[in-house]
């Protein structure tokens, strides 16, 4: 949310911003949008807050050395 | 360990959870997972330096996503969605999603609107950095989003399930509702 806004634009994206700006989420009452996001936040921290299985810091290690072998460019 | 590799972990639970709500399936998210680190390894001098690199790896993985997707296409896409009609979800007293109900509303909805709700609903991104992370204009993405939304409150039936009044709801813009 902090960075919403923040990030650089091009004139063309910012057109086109101010064209859509008011047809944001028509119908759905500012309930129903944070209760949807609220659930949609859950779902996903729960698959961030699970922990990561062991093979992907194996593959990370495996990855690094095999970077490492071939040199930097 | 180096810098590159630190932060390529620190970012893995992120990406898990990202690939999850693309596949709907953990052990397809997981190997997406796996193919975008590999990837990312292969192009990692392809990456600047404290630029944003949990958007250098979502893109990475949306591509491979989408690309496996492309191969796969003609036998499963249903642009309309395989809806379970008859679904109906009410709050808890506490006004509350079922959680699991919710969870299945999400699945049906199409690829790009589960990425649209991820991006922005529970990632928090801007408009502005998750357009231009799936190469669509701003208000492109924010219409995906307000689909998207439409739909899950529709398909959950959130405008009789009381949690405003029909009423309320109606005047909210209801009339464009069925599309």
């Amino acid at each position: 949310m902090s960075d919403r806004g923040k990030s650089t634009q091009s004139p063309l994206g910012e057109n086109l911003r101010s064209a859509y700006s008011d047809t944001v989420d028509e119908g759905v009452p500012a309930e129903f949008q944070e209760l949807i996001d609220r659930n949609l936040k859950q779902a996903f921290d729960d698959t961030v807050s699970e922990g990561v299985p062991d093979r992907f810091a194996d593959l990370i290690a495996q990855l690094s050395e095999k970077t490492k072998n071939a040199g930097t460019q | 360990m180096t810098a590159f590799q630190d932060e390529v972990v620190s970012h893995v639970p992120t990406l898990r959870a990202f690939a999850r709500s693309l596949t709907r399936d953990a052990a397809r998210a997981d190997d997406l997972v796996q193919d975008t680190l590999v990837k990312a390894f292969s192009n990692a001098e392809k990456f600047q330096q404290g630029t944003n690199m949990r958007a250098w790896l979502f893109t990475i993985l949306r591509n491979l996503f989408y690309s496996d997707r492309r191969k796969a296409v003609r036998e499963s896409e249903d642009p309309e969605g395989t809806l379970a009609a008859g679904l109906s979800v009410k709050p808890d007293h506490d006004g509350r999603l079922q959680y699991a109900e919710f969870q299945t509303a999400f699945a049906e909805l199409s690829d790009e609107q589960r990425e649209a709700l991820t991006l922005i609903g529970a990632l928090g991104m801007s408009y502005d950095e998750a357009a231009k992370m799936c190469g669509v204009a701003t208000g492109t993405m924010k219409s995906r989003v307000g689909r998207a939304r439409k739909e899950l409150a529709e398909r959950m039936q959130l405008d009789d399930a009381g949690v405003i009044a029909e009423n309320e709801f109606a005047t909210t813009g209801a009339a464009s509702w069925s599309v």
